[in-house]
């Protein structure tokens, strides 16, 4: 111990720069990067909304109403590739980013100016995509999941794909970035099994990132080279298959599907122990449930194609790989329930969010399972019953992780406490307005309404008005949201306590409310006490 | 409480996180050329 070595030759030790430009968008500061990312996010977020909001209106009633079919159709797309990449990831990035460093004891993120890359790319992605809106054309139309020969049609195919590669690109970093901080930078003491399962979510992500993201890459560089480089990947007419496409999208697209959710296992898991007062029960489990799933996730990507003439074995075999993921998942759900049984529990928005994902992740985990069924998907296939089905998981399952998320550390990272009649406000109208929202859906595909159309039977029409409701006034309460964070962030008397919660555990519970600018310059001593989950090893 | 960390320690990590985005870059340029090679293959 004779080097002891208590700088890591940086000159920028003691606060964060003053020079606005220097400070934001020359960052290599984890808790700026991480502030970036969720401010994009949330930015994604209400544009990702409003057109969603140009959807329900359209069909709030049959017939056409506002828009031309051709707009519906970009918005369907737009809606989808802003919220999935533009909203859900960056937010879970910025999570990660600003409490990844904390929860293990690290300085800052391994590779901070790739960090700050990582994020600057995303703007100019987005810039890029969205900027097809007023091209000549309009925008990509053919759904997020860009299908040939559809997509080749559209004029906007290069934009978008760009668009895609710039985003694969930073979440790749992110991804690097990730592991690399995890599997290096972690404070002596603090071993692999017991770091908090947010991190352990993220390590599992980040290597679902790193193997799906250049898959996805290879697919739209193939859609670009057949568009304007007379290539035949999927052109029949020069030998290829469009159904490959789909095969090579899907192989990207369901662990994709599983990026969106583990981070937000990790959350719940982090959230639930601290009101509930206890442990989380069965942390081991959790931890390999959270690998299962990963593992799992990529063989069960033609779960999405059951409807394009599989042979009848890869149809069985998918079924039954699919339905497997029951198995981990129930795991997980079961584990949470056990950490609230007999638990001190008290209420706080955070574990508001918490409870209701628990619930409302599972609805959306159950009509997963029926979508599993070869037969029973033969008649659900393209209807809004998988609408329903994605938005139990992603809204009331990844959205409320994030929400959760923000209400449980704003007060460590803004060092002011958020206003809980807001929160609950802000909760209560969620869940109802979630609710009636997408519930109708079910029904609607049910009854055989396809998903992706702007006109509809009448049969149709009351559960659309229902839904389309439900979708202005959860898209209102969301409002709430924001004037919750910046009260919470700028105008709130009421400081915030380092431990913030009662029941809190973990290093980042250690560190000031707010967190100061650099921490764990020199690493932390590891007390199993202070572990969320208690001794692991007994 | 704080633990102060070697030279030595501080080496080993600048060490590991090369060594972690080596393999993870290769991982992620593979995945990349696989994805052609597969459609290829399956044509």
């Amino acid at each position: 111990m004779s080097h002891a070595a208590t700088h890591d030759h940086h000159d920028d030790h003691h606060g964060a720069p003053k020079n606005f430009f220097q400070r934001w968008c020359m960052s290599t500061n984890h808790k700026d990067i991480g502030t970036l990312y969720l401010v994009f996010a949330l930015l994604m977020f209400f544009i990702g909304g409003s057109f969603a909001m140009v959807i329900r209106a359209e069909l709030f009633k049959p017939g056409l109403q506002l828009v031309q079919p051709y707009f519906f159709n970009q918005m369907t797309t737009l809606h989808a590739l802003v919220m999935i990449f533009g909203a859900i990831m960056p937010a879970f990035v910025g999570l990660g980013n600003w409490m990844i460093p904390l929860m293990v004891g690290a300085p800052d993120m391994a590779l901070p100016r790739m960090n700050n890359l990582s994020f600057w790319i995303l703007p100019f992605a987005f810039t890029l995509l969205l900027s097809t809106l007023f091209l000549p054309g309009g925008g990509p139309a053919g759904g997020w999941t860009m299908y040939p020969p559809l997509s080749l049609q559209s004029s906007s195919l290069a934009y978008v794909v760009f668009a895609v590669h710039l985003m694969g690109i930073s979440s790749i970093m992110g991804a690097i970035n990730i592991i690399a901080t995890i599997l290096n930078m972690r404070a002596p003491g603090m071993e692999l099994l017991k770091m908090p399962v947010f991190v352990w979510s993220w390590l599992i992500t980040a290597f679902l990132l790193i193997a799906v993201m250049p898959v996805l890459a290879g697919a739209v560089t193939m859609l670009l080279t057949d568009k304007y480089f007379g290539t035949n990947f999927f052109n029949p007419g020069g030998g290829g298959d469009p159904v490959l496409y789909q095969h090579i999208f899907w192989f990207f697209g369901h662990p994709e599907v599983y990026i969106m959710i583990l981070p937000a296992f990790g959350i719940i898991s982090e959230v639930i122990p601290t009101f509930a007062r206890k442990p989380i029960f069965g942390y081991k489990a959790m931890v390999f449930a959270i690998a299962s799933i990963a593992f799992l996730s990529f063989i069960v990507w033609a779960h999405h194609m059951f409807a394009v003439g599989l042979p009848m074995g890869a149809e069985i075999f998918f079924m039954y790989a699919t339905m497997l993921i029951a198995v981990p998942t129930g795991v997980k759900v079961f584990n949470w329930v056990s950490t609230m049984w007999g638990g001190s529990m008290t209420f706080e928005t955070p574990m508001l969010f918490a409870i209701a994902f628990v619930i409302l992740f599972t609805i959306g985990g159950f009509s997963g399972l029926m979508l599993a069924l070869v037969p029973a998907d033969f008649q659900y296939h393209d209807t809004y019953f998988v609408v329903a089905h994605f938005h139990y998981v992603l809204v009331t399952g990844a959205l409320f992780a994030i929400i959760s998320a923000t209400y449980y550390w704003l007060p460590k990272w803004s060092g002011r406490m958020y206003s809980e009649f807001w929160g609950k406000m802000h909760f209560w109208n969620s869940v109802i307005w979630v609710n009636v929202l997408f519930f109708p859906q079910h029904f609607l595909g049910l009854a055989g309404m396809p998903r992706r159309i702007p006109d509809y039977n009448v049969a149709f029409a009351n559960f659309n008005m229902i839904s389309s409701i439900g979708g202005f006034l959860f898209g209102a309460s969301q409002l709430i949201f924001l004037g919750v964070l910046i009260h919470g962030v700028f105008f709130s008397k009421k400081k915030a306590t380092d431990r913030v919660w009662e029941g809190a555990k973990g290093l980042e519970w250690t560190v000031p409310s707010p967190a100061p600018f650099h921490t764990f310059d020199v690493p932390p001593v590891i007390h199993d006490d202070e572990l969320a989950h208690g001794h692991v090893n007994d | 409480m704080t633990q102060p960390m070697t030279n030595h320690e501080i080496d080993g990590r600048r060490k590991g996180v090369r060594r972690t985005v080596t393999i993870l870059v290769s991982v992620v340029v593979a995945f990349f050329l696989l994805s052609f090679v597969q459609i290829v293959m399956m044509k």
